[in-house]
C-alpha cells in the first residue's frame, strides 16, 4: 500500500503555481522526510495530503487510494502543522477535551501518560507553554489519534537542539510501537538522516528526487580529479552537478555498483548533506529511483 | 515510470469502524470550550440587559398606573390635559431609549462579535490547521458551532423581546400616541419574534464575512459596518416597506390630511383603530396623484377648512369642499391584525438570507485553501 500518491498534481495560487506536476508514490511503513528550499512546494504538497488545500490540477489520495480530506481519510491521518497552531487560550486538558471530542478514536490516556513523561502540566495554559513543549503537545494529540499516518510540517523548526531530539524520539518510538507511517518537512537536512529512511527532494514546486535515502546513496558518489579531464569524466555517468576548484573538479555523479571509475580519479560516498545539496543546486536534474508504486487506475492516463 | 500495483498489509488502527463519525453532543462540548469566551460575553450582556430592563418596567408600570388612575383611555388619550401630561412623563422615562437601543444593536454585537470572529479567527491564528484536519470534518464542525451558537442566543433573544414587550406594549396600546408603536422601527424590530431573527441573521452575516475577510479585526469593523448598515436602512425604509399589503382607504377620517410617508398609529375616530397609517396622498380632478406642490397647498386649504373659525372642527367643511372640487384624498394603512403577519414576513426573509449566509461560509470554507 503506498500511503501517499500523486498524479499529476499542482496547485496554484493565483497564477502562480506552488506545486507542479508532482506525481509520486510513497510506499507505506517508511520515515519520510521531505526536504526542499523555501518556497519549493513542501509544506502545499502536505496540506494537500491532508485535505487543507484542494489540488488545482491532478489528485492525491492517502492510505492506498482514500482521497486526501474525505472523511476516512481524516479519520486515518494525522497532521501536526508548522508552529504547530494550538488554542493558547485554553488548558492542556482542555485541548485533550477538544482533540477527543473531534476524532472518533482518540486514545486520551496515551495522550496523557506521553504529556505526564515529558512533565507537561494538564492545567496551565497552552500559551505558557515553552516552543518544545507546544510541539511535544501538538505530537501526542497527533499520535493519540493512533493514525496510520503521520503528517509533520517543520516539526524541529523553533525547537533548540534538546527539543529537537525529544520530538525525534518520541516520533521514533511511536513508529517502533505503532508501525505507522510518518512524513515530515524539515530544513535539518543533517537530523534527517538519523531518522528517515526515505527522501522527498522538492525543488521549484516539483519533485526533483524520491527513494530510499539507503539506495539514493547508493547510486550517488562524489568523484574528484584533474580539472582537464572533467568533460571526458562527465560523458560517462549522469553528473549531478560540477565544481572546480583550480586544477581540481568534484563531480556528483549517479553512478551503477559496477561502474568502474577513471584513472587519476577518486571515488567517495555521499553524505545526505551532499546530496540533497547537490540537487538543490542543480534543479534540473531528477531522481526517481524510488518506488513508484503508482496505482493501477493510474496506469493507463 | 514504473507501475506496480502494491497490497495493502497494514490494516488500519481501530478504525474499520467506517461511517462511525463524532456525535453531535461531542461536537457541542468542542464548540462550548472553544467559544467560552464569546458565551460569557452574551450572558453579560443578557445579564446587563435583563436588569436594565426590569429597572426600567418598574418606572413605566408606575406611570402606566398613574395614566389609568386618571382614568384617561385610549379613545381620547390627550383630550385631558392630565392625560397628555401623564403621556408626556411616560415618554421621558430616561431608560426606555437607550435599552430599546441597546436591544437593536443586540444582534449586531452577536454579529460583530461572534459570528465574525468564528473563522476569522481560526483562519489568523492558524488553528485551522488543527481543526480542519482532525476526523470531524470542517464543514460539520463549522454547522455544529454554529448550531450551538444559535441554540443559545435564540432564547436568550426571545427573553429579552419578551421582556421589553411585556413592558412597553400594555402601555403603548394605550398612550403611543404620545411615544411611538411596536410598529415604528425601534420596536417592530425588538419583538420577541424579531429579536432572535435579526440576531441569527447577523450570526450568519457576520461568520460569512469572517470566513471572507479571515482576520478578526477587520472581520469585526466590516460586520459591523454591513449590520449597521442593513438596520439603518430597515429604520430609513420600514415605512415603505410596511406600505407593502397595505390596505388602502378614500374614507377622510383625518383631521391633518398627512401627505407621503405618514407612519403613525390611528387613535379611534382617527383611522382604523389600532393599524398603522402609512402612507397619504391627493388625487386631483383628472384622476391623477398630485404632485408635492400641488397636493401641499390643497392640504393647508383643507386644514383651514376643517379648523373653522369658531375655533370647532369641522370634518364636513373640508370634505364637502374636496368632493365640490373633484379632489379626493387616500390613504394607506395596516390593520392591526397585519402587524404579526408582517412581522413573520420580515422574520422569515431574514431568516431566508442567513440561510444563504450560511451556505455560502460552508461553500468558501469547504473550497479554502491555506
Amino acid at each position: 500500500m503506498n500511503v501517499l500518491e500523486s498524479f499529476g498534481l499542482g496547485v496554484s495560487y493565483r497564477g502562480t503555481w506552488a506545486l507542479r506536476d508532482c506525481t509520486l508514490a510513497v510506499p507505506e511503513g517508511h520515515i519520510v522526510a521531505l526536504v526542499g528550499s523555501n518556497g519549493a512546494g513542501k509544506t502545499t504538497l502536505l496540506h494537500c495530503a491532508v485535505g487543507l488545500t484542494a489540488p488545482t490540477t491532478g489528485e492525491v489520495t492517502v492510505l492506498g487510494g482514500i482521497g486526501a480530506g474525505s472523511p476516512d481519510a481524516l479519520e486515518r491521518v494525522a497532521f501536526v502543522a508548522q508552529e504547530t497552531p494550538l488554542y493558547r487560550h485554553i488548558t492542556v486538558r482542555a485541548m485533550l477535551t477538544v482533540a477527543a471530542n473531534m476524532n472518533q478514536h482518540f486514545d486520551r490516556n496515551l495522550a496523557e501518560a506521553r504529556l505526564a513523561t515529558l512533565d507537561i502540566p494538564l492545567d496551565r495554559r497552552i500559551g505558557r507553554l515553552s516552543g518544545g513543549q507546544q510541539a511535544q503537545l501538538a505530537l501526542a494529540l497527533a499520535l493519540a489519534r493512533r493514525p496510520d499516518l503521520l503528517v509533520l510540517d517543520e516539526p524541529l523548526a523553533r525547537l533548540d537542539p534538546l527539543a529537537r531530539h525529544e520530538v525525534m524520539a518520541v516520533v521514533m518510538s511511536a513508529v517502533a510501537e505503532e508501525g505507522l507511517s510518518v512524513i515530515f518537512s524539515s530544513h535539518v537536512v543533517s537530523e534527517l538522516e538519523r531518522v528517515a529512511d526515505y527522501l522527498i527532494l522538492m525543488n521549484h514546486g516539483r519533485i526533483q528526487m524520491v527513494g530510499v535515502i539507503e539506495d539514493l546513496l547508493s547510486k550517488h558518489v562524489v568523484l574528484s580529479g584533474p580539472t582537464e579531464q572533467a568533460a571526458s569524466v562527465a560523458e560517462l555517468f549522469a553528473v549531478v552537478q560540477s565544481q572546480h576548484a583550480g586544477r581540481q573538479t568534484q563531480i556528483v555523479a549517479q553512478v551503477d555498483a559496477s561502474e568502474e571509475f577513471p584513472k587519476d580519479w577518486v571515488a567517495e560516498n555521499i553524505s545526505l548533506d551532499e546530496l540533497v545539496l547537490a540537487y538543490l543546486r542543480e534543479p534540473s536534474a531528477t531522481v526517481m529511483s524510488g518506488p513508484l508504486a503508482v496505482s493501477a487506475n493510474h496506469a493507463g492516463r | 515510470m514504473t507501475t506496480t500495483v502494491a497490497s495493502s498489509s497494514v490494516a488500519s488502527r481501530d478504525h474499520n469502524a467506517s461511517g462511525q463519525r463524532v456525535s453531535w453532543h461531542r461536537l457541542m462540548h468542542v464548540a462550548l470550550i472553544q467559544n467560552r469566551a464569546a458565551l460569557i460575553t452574551i450572558f453579560g450582556a443578557f445579564v446587563t440587559l435583563v436588569i436594565a430592563i426590569v429597572i426600567g418596567r418598574d418606572a413605566v408600570s408606575a406611570s402606566y398606573a398613574s395614566y389609568l388612575a386618571a382614568g384617561c383611555t385610549f379613545a381620547h388619550p390627550t383630550d385631558l390635559q392630565v392625560c397628555a401630561n401623564t403621556a408626556n412623563q411616560f415618554a421621558d422615562i430616561p431608560s426606555f431609549t437607550p435599552i430599546v437601543i441597546a436591544l437593536r444593536l443586540f444582534p449586531l454585537v452577536i454579529g460583530a462579535f461572534i459570528g465574525a470572529p468564528l473563522v476569522a479567527r481560526e483562519m489568523e491564528s492558524g488553528t485551522y490547521r488543527f481543526a480542519w484536519t482532525q476526523g470531524v470534518g470542517r464543514i460539520r464542525l463549522l454547522l455544529v458551532t454554529l448550531a450551538m451558537l444559535a441554540l443559545i442566543v435564540t432564547p436568550v433573544a426571545v427573553v429579552l423581546g419578551l421582556l421589553l414587550g411585556g413592558w412597553y406594549i400594555h402601555p403603548y396600546a394605550v398612550i403611543n400616541i404620545a411615544v411611538g408603536s411596536h410598529w415604528q422601527s425601534g420596536l417592530f424590530t425588538t419583538t420577541w419574534w424579531m429579536t432572535p431573527v435579526w440576531t441569527l441573521f447577523a450570526l450568519a452575516l457576520g461568520t460569512l464575512v469572517g470566513a471572507l475577510v479571515k482576520r478578526t479585526v477587520a472581520a469585526i469593523a466590516t460586520t459591523v459596518v454591513i449590520i449597521g448598515g442593513v438596520l439603518a436602512a430597515v429604520s430609513q425604509f420600514l415605512p415603505r416597506i410596511l406600505d407593502i399589503g397595505a390596505v388602502a382607504s378614500s374614507r377622510l377620517m383625518l383631521s391633518y390630511f398627512p401627505l407621503g410617508t405618514i407612519n403613525t398609529v390611528a387613535t379611534e375616530g382617527v383611522g382604523p383603530s389600532g393599524s398603522l397609517l402609512v402612507r397619504g396622498w391627493l388625487i386631483g380632478p383628472r384622476g391623477r396623484v398630485l404632485g408635492s406642490h400641488a397636493a401641499k397647498r390643497v392640504r393647508v386649504h383643507l386644514i383651514g377648512l376643517y379648523q373653522s373659525k369658531g375655533g370647532a372642527n369641522d370634518p364636513g367643511a373640508a370634505t364637502r369642499w374636496l368632493t365640490l372640487h373633484h379632489y379626493k384624498y387616500w390613504f394607506t394603512y395596516q390593520p392591526a391584525d397585519h402587524f404579526w403577519i408582517l412581522q413573520a414576513v420580515v422574520g422569515l426573509i431574514l431568516l431566508a438570507v442567513a440561510a444563504i449566509c450560511v451556505l455560502a461560509t460552508v461553500r468558501i470554507i469547504r473550497h479554502s485553501r491555506s
